[in-house]
């Protein structure tokens, strides 16, 4: 593949030093790939400048947010590395229509923060907050805890501003948009969005429940999900909680708007961090891979049993029908659960995508699409090339 | 082809890459580049790969803040790595002229103008 840093650095700030390549060949996933070189565009001009670049010399890119796909959705394979993080301008903030318009890298908390000023927010709060930006968020149309409440991102979006394979810029409305939120910067790059905000929401409460059987757990979520107060239901099984130094227990983490909970917030801090942490604690004892089924309701419990019997650690959305099972590396139970979800007419992805470590789990309709875009946005094949399809 | 992580390398951080550091950590909201955060520091540990990156890191902790996992403590596996590339005889330019003037000297600044000494009035709280 030819290409020179020198033409890059034409476009933009631009390196190929060994550390950065290294460094930029992960992200959070157990993925490892090839970066051939990285990129820093600062504004749409530059990023302009470098896709003409790419497209010339046939240069594979993958795009890259805050680096937390779990799937490989960043790391490149024999491809230039586009790091967003310097095109994370917040342009425009409409408290009147409550929306904003923000680049592709400005990180999520970082948005909240400014938005708080004008009593918003955006109120899809995938687990990465800390680190997720925008633009991998709307390339992965990410969900939350949040979720059963607010939706996914696609929910939110009024509108893209997005560059294809070839340079172009398109500027879509709200029902284009929606097509191409969850396309995993395999069909065009996010450089900005126009995206919609609530009112936001202090006045919240957590409650904590325990249960020893399944059934009496389900029964409460089923009891919450008819709840309008209850914003977010998490759950977390008996093997996760030992791993994480609690009780052998089925647990329920419930946040509420108003002060149903017994534990008003801020007193419930202690409560989320172990939840939003629970996830490295499972890494770091040695169950790397982490899975998100989506499952219907009605199956759930048999689910969660069948994994409770093989003593694999889980937690997850439970009120959105989201679970994230942790699996050590090679084990046989992984491919196990795949077969025992078509049992219970679950789905192997839901909020992590697809990427490289979920590719033969692709539904065929999404595949289709994604085909169907890529010919249409990027005929040279060079967007995130060898991710989903 | 992909690879696993845990073929490549030496393990010498339990980082679980989760990136949810990078924001925390001063120089990294400075330079705006992965391998210049906690995170990037954990890959370039994990595989042994020396870089001046790893003396860009001010040993602040607020990575240690941020951190999902009790007991990470990156700047101890950062401050132990340093050591490891002086011995390999990896250091910076700076470190090695601030030395330098320690060993000429006896300071880490240079030549002490010895007639300027006594005009040099020290105050003190």
């Amino acid at each position: 593949m030819p290409y020179s840093i020198v033409s890059l650095r034409q476009a933009c700030q631009a390196t190929d030093s060994p550390p950065e390549r290294v460094v930029y060949s992960t992200d959070a996933s157990t993925i490892r790939g090839d970066a051939i070189a990285v990129c820093w565009p600062t504004n749409i001009d530059e990023l302009q400048k470098l896709m003409r670049i790419a497209t010339r010399e046939k240069i594979l890119i993958t795009m890259r947010g805050g680096g937390t796909s779990l799937v490989g959705g960043a790391v490149p394979q024999n491809a230039l590395v586009i790091d967003t993080s310097k095109m994370a301008k917040i342009k425009a903030i409409h408290p009147d229509e409550k929306t904003v318009i923000a680049e592709a890298g400005v990180v999520l908390d970082d948005l909240n923060n400014v938005l708080a000023n004008y009593g918003l927010e955006f109120p899809v709060q995938p687990g990465s907050h800390a680190a997720a930006t925008i633009g991998g968020m709307i390339a992965t149309n990410s969900a939350g805890m949040l979720s059963p409440k607010n939706g996914k991102v696609e929910d939110w979006v009024k509108g893209l501003t997005i560059m294809d394979g070839t340079a172009k810029v398109f500027n879509f409305d709200e029902i284009e948009s929606k097509e191409f939120v969850g396309t995993e910067g395999c069909c065009g790059i996010i450089v900005e969005a126009k995206l919609k905000l609530k009112e936001r929401n202090d006045d919240m409460s957590t409650d904590l429940f325990e249960f020893n059987d399944l059934t009496s757990l389900m029964n409460k979520v089923n009891e919450l999900m008819n709840d309008n107060d209850a914003l977010a239901i998490e759950y977390i099984n008996r093997h996760a909680a030992v791993l994480a130094d609690m009780k052998s227990k089925e647990y329920l983490l419930v946040r509420y708007q108003g002060q149903k909970g017994s534990y008003k917030l801020g007193d419930d801090y202690d409560l989320w961090k172990l939840r939003e942490n629970i996830y490295s604690v499972l890494v770091e004892k040695e169950y790397p891979r982490i899975e998100d089924p989506q499952i219907p309701r009605e199956n759930m419990i048999k689910f969660l049993e069948w994994l409770n019997q093989k003593g694999i650690p889980c937690y997850g959305h439970i009120g959105y029908g989201i679970v994230h099972p942790h699996f050590k590396r090679n084990q046989e139970e992984l491919n196990l659960m795949f077969e025992f979800l078509k049992i219970v007419n679950g789905k192997a992805a839901s909020e992590h995508g697809i990427g490289l470590l979920k590719k033969k789990h692709a539904p065929f309709v999404f595949s289709q699409k994604i085909k169907m875009l890529k010919e249409k946005y990027d005929p040279h094949n060079i967007l995130n090339k060898g991710k989903i399809i | 082809m992909a690879e696993e992580q845990q073929t490549i390398g030496e393990k010498k951080t339990n980082c679980t890459l989760c990136g949810l550091c990078r924001l925390s950590c001063p120089i990294y909201k400075v330079f705006l580049n992965e391998t210049a955060s906690p995170r990037g520091r954990a890959v370039l540990l994990k595989q042994n790969s020396p870089s001046r990156h790893f003396y860009l890191c001010t040993l602040c902790k607020a990575c240690n803040q941020a951190c999902t996992l009790k007991d990470l403590d990156l700047d101890e596996k950062i401050r132990n790595f340093r050591q490891e590339l002086v011995e390999l005889g990896l250091t910076t330019e700076a470190n090695e002229r601030m030395i330098e003037k320690i060993r000429r000297y006896g300071n880490t600044i240079g030549p002490v103008d010895e007639s300027n000494k006594k005009k040099i009035e020290l105050f003190c709280c």
